[in-house]
């Protein structure tokens, strides 16, 4: 009994103290594991973002679309677009609906133990936008590195996912733009749909932390309560996720607010 | 007095042939519907005896289905990941994995020689760690 108490809290100690880099991406339950080989997983999402500068709303519509591919049970590759559409804009800023630039990520299984009672896995993550299609301000990568960690004990599961992300990184002048910090703990637990074979909810609760560090001007960070829930069956998975936003005042006047994150995943 | 005697033994004795004849008749009739159904009847065990034959072939080339333990598998999308990697092994005719079991189950072709090692080997490549050769246990849900 002491040694599983002790094995928890070295495992909440790593998890802890990997989690110092770490990116907060909304319903990222896969964590630190990475999928089978020849694993494509296509996902299609919706963010419902409102954001406020003084009385003046800004609302925007992103549909990021992911596809995943696993090169080995290793390796896992993953390029991201976003196309944005832009709801409200009451702000002075200009703001047009279009395809961000691509983002391409690779991700390396550093560790899995996968026990008859219990699975831990860590995987290490690094990426970046290209500046493709020139959305970015200043046409800059945006790369990120990262480490993730999975337990999943029984029908529970933990999922911490760390990143740092060197915001529109200006190859020129060797710096970026602002360095942000972000951490995503999610926990779930499956619950098994009585009468219907192969079908999972699962109820999760996501916390994030997200630390800006701008060049010039003040530090500032805020935070997200999110809960939400999936449906998982073996080749679809449905998401919803309503994050409300923790701390947002921000130096920059323009509060992060609530958001709404609707959506599918392919699993093939 | 003696006329009269014989007069009934006379129509006695016509009655007795009259019924003896209908009897007659009776077991032909009975001895033909009998055939008749024996025909029928013999063409429909015929039927069942070809049945019977196949379905004997049926079980002798039935395939073989083997079972292994799985660790790692925590939800329905890593079934269908374990699923599509073992049956990709040359000899695998389908398998059906249960992260609820813990447990694939893997029905070889007929004559198909799969190895131990090909199945691990491909259960590896799913990112989850096998287990013993067990049998099959059946969710009754």
């Amino acid at each position: 009994m002491k040694n599983k108490y002790l094995s928890f809290i070295l495992l909440a100690a790593f998890l802890f103290s990997a989690a110092w880099q770490t990116k907060a991406e909304g319903i990222s339950v896969d964590a630190g594991l990475t999928p089978a080989q020849d694993r494509i997983v296509v996902r299609l999402q919706y963010r419902n973002i409102l954001n406020q500068m003084g009385d003046n709303d800004l609302v925007m519509h992103m549909m990021p679309v992911v596809v995943v591919y696993g090169l080995s049970s290793d390796v896992t590759v993953m390029l991201r677009n976003i196309y944005r559409a832009v709801g409200t804009n009451e702000t002075m800023m200009e703001m047009d609906n279009r395809w961000m630039d691509p983002f391409l990520m690779g991700k390396v299984k550093l560790y899995r133990h996968n026990a008859r009672t219990y699975t831990v896995g860590v995987a290490g993550f690094a990426g970046t936008t290209f500046p493709i299609l020139n959305s970015s301000v200043s046409k800059t990568y945006s790369p990120v590195l990262g480490i993730n960690a999975s337990y999943r004990p029984g029908l529970w599961s933990f999922d911490l996912n760390n990143a740092y992300e060197w915001v529109n990184y200006n190859t020129e002048e060797n710096q970026s733009a602002a360095r942000q910090l972000q951490i995503n703990l999610a926990v779930s637990r499956n619950i098994l749909l009585p009468g219907i074979e192969n079908w999972i909810l699962a109820p999760v609760q996501e916390f994030s932390f997200v630390r800006d560090n701008p060049t010039s001007g003040e530090s500032n960070f805020f935070g997200f309560v999110s809960p939400g829930f999936q449906l998982v069956s073996p080749h679809m998975k449905f998401e919803a996720l309503y994050q409300f936003a923790v701390d947002s005042s921000q130096p920059t006047g323009a509060p992060i607010g609530n958001r709404l994150i609707l959506g599918f995943r392919f699993m093939l | 007095m003696v006329k009269n005697v014989v007069s009934n033994l006379a129509t006695d004795f016509k009655n007795l042939n009259e019924f003896k004849m209908k009897k007659k008749k009776n077991n032909i009739l009975l001895i033909a519907v009998t055939l008749f159904l024996s025909a029928i009847a013999a063409t429909t065990f015929a039927g069942d005896a070809e049945n019977q034959i196949i379905t004997t072939e049926k079980d002798s080339t039935q395939n073989k289905v083997v079972c292994y333990e799985v660790f790692g598998m925590d939800c329905p999308g890593c079934q269908s990941a374990l699923e599509k990697q073992v049956k990709k092994i040359d000899g695998v005719a389908d398998a059906k994995a249960s992260f609820k079991e813990k447990q694939v189950i893997i029905e070889l072709k007929p004559g198909a020689e799969v190895t131990e090692k090909e199945i691990e080997k491909r259960i590896k490549k799913a990112n989850f760690t096998p287990g013993k050769k067990i049998e099959p246990s059946i969710d009754e849900e």
